[in-house]
């Protein structure tokens, strides 16, 4: 598959197959998507991965303590909260990205712009294989309970969650704008 | 080609070929890589072409490349979808990043702090809540195997 026919028709993904995504081929993912990144960068940025049931289950709780700490997360019922957390516990797979973020300004642009860079590498790299991934960054997962459970310090910075697994369906491309719409040329002649 | 192969892929920074890169080349790569993913489909972004030749009026502390693109994120008063739109920019300069080397062309990115000077802001027209995320040169180069180190040591994972 061309990158550009991977870039287009990549698609985040909502519905996972029933199949356990093996922890050798995460790894070997996250190596391949790792290759063009700054190896100083890499450093800058940890991975915590949760595939066994049992780190399924303490995660999506962690995530669900998270949104009952929240002034929206209150007034949302305990059901729909558990079935919330029944539903990411039951993902094939769950990524936690967290970079450090302490430096100067310049230093926190970089470290936040190179997991992105490492999440869209391995975003593609993923596709290629069948696995659909879900890029969450709620606002209701940035609380201090959540990451006080994850360990994450206030010298780092949460990039997000993806969720992930081999893909059961795959959304219809939404349109978009083309890049023409949003290009000038400077000076504007 | 294949991801995979791009991926182990890198050009040799400064040293551009002294050949121009045609803006109708880089709009082409452009609409294939507008297709990063972005929360709640916002598309936060736009694009600003430098000629070479222009560079040093546009950015007079920068240094020279045959072409520069700016590219600009929205900035919302909402600091978290702020975030998040950067985040999505970001996806969208790595797909330009493949994109290029496929075609020889290497990109290497700018994000120093005068990228965010009001100066800057004036002359290239950045507007009222948005910023630079930024600055991408761009060349043909000399694309070439990055040297496999073994990075992936360096690659810390744990279990949740």
């Amino acid at each position: 598959m061309s990158v550009e026919s991977i870039i287009k028709e990549r698609r985040s993904i909502r519905k996972f197959a029933d199949q356990a995504v093996p922890d050798h081929l995460m790894q070997e993912l996250f190596n391949r998507a790792a290759v063009s990144c700054d190896p100083q960068m890499l450093q800058s940025m940890r991975l915590i991965i949760a595939l066994q049931n049992e780190s399924k289950n303490r995660l999506s709780h962690y995530m669900l303590d998270s949104f009952t700490a929240t002034r929206m997360g209150k007034l949302i019922p305990r059901s729909v909260k558990e079935t919330m957390a029944k539903f990411f516990s039951e993902v094939p797979g769950l990524l936690v990205i967290v970079v450090d973020d302490h430096d100067s300004q310049q230093q926190k642009d970089m470290h936040y712009a190179n997991a992105c860079f490492f999440l869209q590498n391995l975003q593609l790299l993923a596709w290629e294989k069948g696995i659909g991934m879900f890029w969450r960054s709620d606002e209701m997962l940035y609380t201090k309970p959540f990451f006080e459970q994850l360990g994450i310090s206030d010298r780092e910075r949460l990039v997000g969650i993806l969720l992930f697994g081999f893909i059961e369906k795959t959304p219809r491309p939404r349109k978009r704008t083309p890049a023409s719409k949003k290009w000038l040329h400077w000076p504007q002649i | 080609m294949s991801i995979t192969s791009l991926l182990g892929k890198s050009c040799r920074p400064g040293r551009f070929e002294q050949k121009e890169v045609e803006p109708e080349l880089i709009l082409k790569l452009l609409e294939t890589a507008v297709w990063a993913p972005n929360d709640g489909l916002r598309e936060p972004w736009r694009f600003l072409f430098v000629e070479g030749e222009k560079g040093r009026e546009a950015m007079p502390l920068h240094r020279e490349a045959p072409a520069h693109l700016v590219v600009i994120a929205d900035a919302v008063d909402d600091m978290h979808k702020q975030e998040e739109d950067l985040a999505a920019v970001f996806c969208l300069i790595q797909n330009m990043r493949l994109l290029g080397l496929e075609q020889n062309i290497g990109m290497l990115i700018c994000m120093d702090d005068w990228i965010h000077d009001s100066s800057l802001r004036q002359r290239l027209g950045i507007r009222d809540h948005e910023r630079i995320a930024a600055i991408l040169d761009i060349g043909y180069a000399e694309i070439g195997d990055t040297t496999k180190e073994i990075h992936t040591s360096r690659l810390r994972i744990s279990e949740c």
